[in-house]
């Protein structure tokens, strides 16, 4: 039986965080006597990923999502616990490992701020030992794909978001790795973007059958992208399971918020919806996926509405659901 | 052999990476370089101030010092263009989280600090030094031999692993202490001893030969050069520079240990 490409086994990471009351006397107080708190970020994880996997990696802020990306990167050591991917142990920090993963932050970027794009892959390239012909191959097949060709040669401080994030990605891929760590790649995209990003990454998925480990906020990330997540909450696993179960049991619903110019009354909406908040000129109504256009409709034609808002069910309400249900 | 290849071309693609992005701050060069060439035509009228009044000091002639003066610009213009803006990162990188970056490329974290940046000012400006130490040295009452030069050369050499040593020392203090750039003022400050014959300082001068090795960074080189260097002055620079090195790689190695990124 094949080895999973990536094994994690009772990974642990605490930190130890300053903590200090406002004020200049508590700052002085804190010079002599520092008052330290312990974090337990990743709380005994365990896991595994098949080659080619497509894997979510869900959680609300602070959950151990990224900590555990930073160690499956060699970037920070476990307190305790074992990690494997591509039978290395990725805080040994080995060439032969680092040469055959690559880690996208979303909101850190490995370009060169003050160059033209195509002078960081020209450094990526040397760095990573890529053939110049891969290099021409790669560069040009992914810029495509990502529709950045013109903007190459543009300095990386003037890209748009959207722009800066793919290029971004053809840093991450153009030395083809195997594993493919993403940490909210698509975070402060505009739509159009992100949906970009998303089909990028699926096809790459597709064509070069990297595993890939995806965190994100956004279900529609996940929805798009992702058969099978791993949940995570106050740093340990909560749900590890195909999205298709998750998506039947918990996410059928969306969010309306509607803000009224006129007072309403509460009891207009209860058989639209689920009233989550209710202010006389505002309503947060919880509805089903299927049935919100119509509610949408509904209301924009009964009531004399300012704005609305069609939104995601939180994902840390998805996932309090599945807590308090453990 | 094959790493050490690979080494260098990664440092070629760094120097030029290096350029490019010096050029594209094309006013930022003029105003650097018109305030060092400022600085550095100040120092040597302190000098000749000192010397209105007197022929020699602590054995050392006007010449003589000016050539102390113009081996210490070297040995620091060297270091800054190569290595200096390499090591300063360090300390935003640990505080902003970006050593993320470092840790995961497959060179070693050292080599990509140490080498990824040249400075291109301080490389001409070392130009200037040169051509200054070329006439004082041909105005030079001191006969120089060719082994005087060679270790001269080898001795600035020393002089920059000792530097590197050192700052790769301070900065990763960084790991414990996070917000921690100003200590490249202590750097800074040891670097005004350089210019300055060590003898001037009498009973304190053993200070500038250990605990703040600036001796080293200057004094010795142009000793040396006009063939009054020992034994005593060779060994020490060696083992000073091991010394240093040994040290900025060990604090750099256990730092890196400590990491613990920054929030995105």
């Amino acid at each position: 039986m094949q080895q999973p490409l990536i094994q994690v086994n009772n990974l642990r990471k605490v930190f130890f965080v300053t903590q200090k009351a406002p004020g200049v006397l508590n700052s002085v107080k804190s010079i002599f006597k520092p008052n330290k708190k312990e974090v337990i970020a990743v709380n005994n994880v365990s896991f595994s990923i098949e080659q080619g996997e497509l894997v979510g990696f869900l959680g609300p802020n602070g959950a151990g999502k990224t900590t555990t990306l930073k160690m499956l990167s060699g970037i920070l050591y476990p307190t305790t616990g074992k990690a494997t991917v591509l039978g290395f142990t990725p805080w040994e920090r080995k060439k032969e490992y680092q040469k055959q993963f690559s880690l996208l932050m979303g909101q850190k970027n490995q370009l060169w701020w003050d160059l033209p794009v195509m002078d960081s892959f020209v450094l990526q390239k040397v760095i990573y030992g890529v053939s110049d012909r891969a290099f021409k191959k790669m560069t040009d097949h992914l810029a495509e794909l990502l529709d950045v060709t013109d903007v190459l040669q543009t300095q990386a401080r003037k890209l748009s978001l959207g722009q800066r994030m793919k290029c971004e990605l053809i840093a991450a891929l153009l030395y083809q790795p195997k594993v493919l760590f993403l940490d909210e790649p698509t975070i402060g995209l505009d739509v159009i973007s992100q949906q970009a990003v998303r089909e990028f990454i699926r096809e790459y998925n597709e064509e070069f059958h990297t595993t890939i480990l995806l965190t994100s906020h956004y279900m529609d990330d996940v929805e798009a992208l992702c058969k099978r997540i791993i949940i995570i909450d106050h740093g340990m696993i909560v749900y590890d399971g195909s999205l298709q179960q998750l998506r039947d049991a918990y996410t059928n619903k969306k969010i309306l918020r509607i803000t009224f110019r006129k007072a309403v009354k509460k009891s207009d909406f209860t058989r639209l919806g689920t009233i989550k908040k209710f202010s006389k000129t505002m309503i947060e109504l919880e509805v089903s996926r299927q049935t919100h256009q119509k509610v949408a409709s509904k209301i924009l034609h009964t009531f004399d509405v300012d704005d609305i808002l069609i939104d995601e069910v939180n994902i840390e309400e998805v996932i309090r659901d599945i807590f308090s249900k453990k | 052999m094959q790493y050490l290849k690979q080494l260098f071309t990664i440092w070629k693609q760094y120097i030029v990476t290096s350029l490019v992005r010096s050029m594209e701050f094309r006013f930022n060069f003029i105003a650097e370089m018109s305030v060092w060439l400022v600085w550095f035509g100040t120092t040597f009228l302190i000098a000749n101030i000192f010397f209105l009044h007197t022929n020699v000091i602590a054995g050392w002639e006007k010449n003589d010092i000016y050539i102390l003066i113009s081996t210490a610009t070297l040995i620091i213009q060297l270091f800054e263009s190569l290595f200096f803006e390499g090591i300063h990162q360090l300390t935003f990188f640990v505080t902003e989280g970006k050593m993320d970056i470092v840790f995961t490329k497959p060179i070693h974290p050292i080599f990509q600090l140490l080498f990824s940046r040249f400075e291109v000012v301080p490389f001409i400006q070392l130009f200037f030094s040169l051509i200054l130490l070329v006439l004082f040295l041909v105005r030079s009452e001191n006969t120089i031999h060719p082994i005087s030069v060679i270790l001269y050369v080898f001795l600035c050499l020393l002089a920059i692993i000792i530097q590197i040593g050192i700052y790769l020392a301070l900065q990763s203090l960084a790991f414990w202490f996070t917000r921690i750039e100003n200590i490249r003022y202590l750097f800074y400050s040891m670097q005004e001893f350089n210019r300055t014959p060590t003898a001037v300082f009498h009973r304190f001068e053993i200070l500038l030969f250990t605990i703040v090795p600036a001796a080293y960074i200057g004094n010795v080189q142009t000793l040396v050069l006009f063939g009054k260097g020992t034994m005593q002055h060779i060994m020490g620079a060696i083992i000073v520079a091991i010394v240093a090195l040994i040290c900025g790689i060990s604090l750099f190695t256990i730092g890196a240990r400590r990491y613990t990124s920054a929030s995105s």
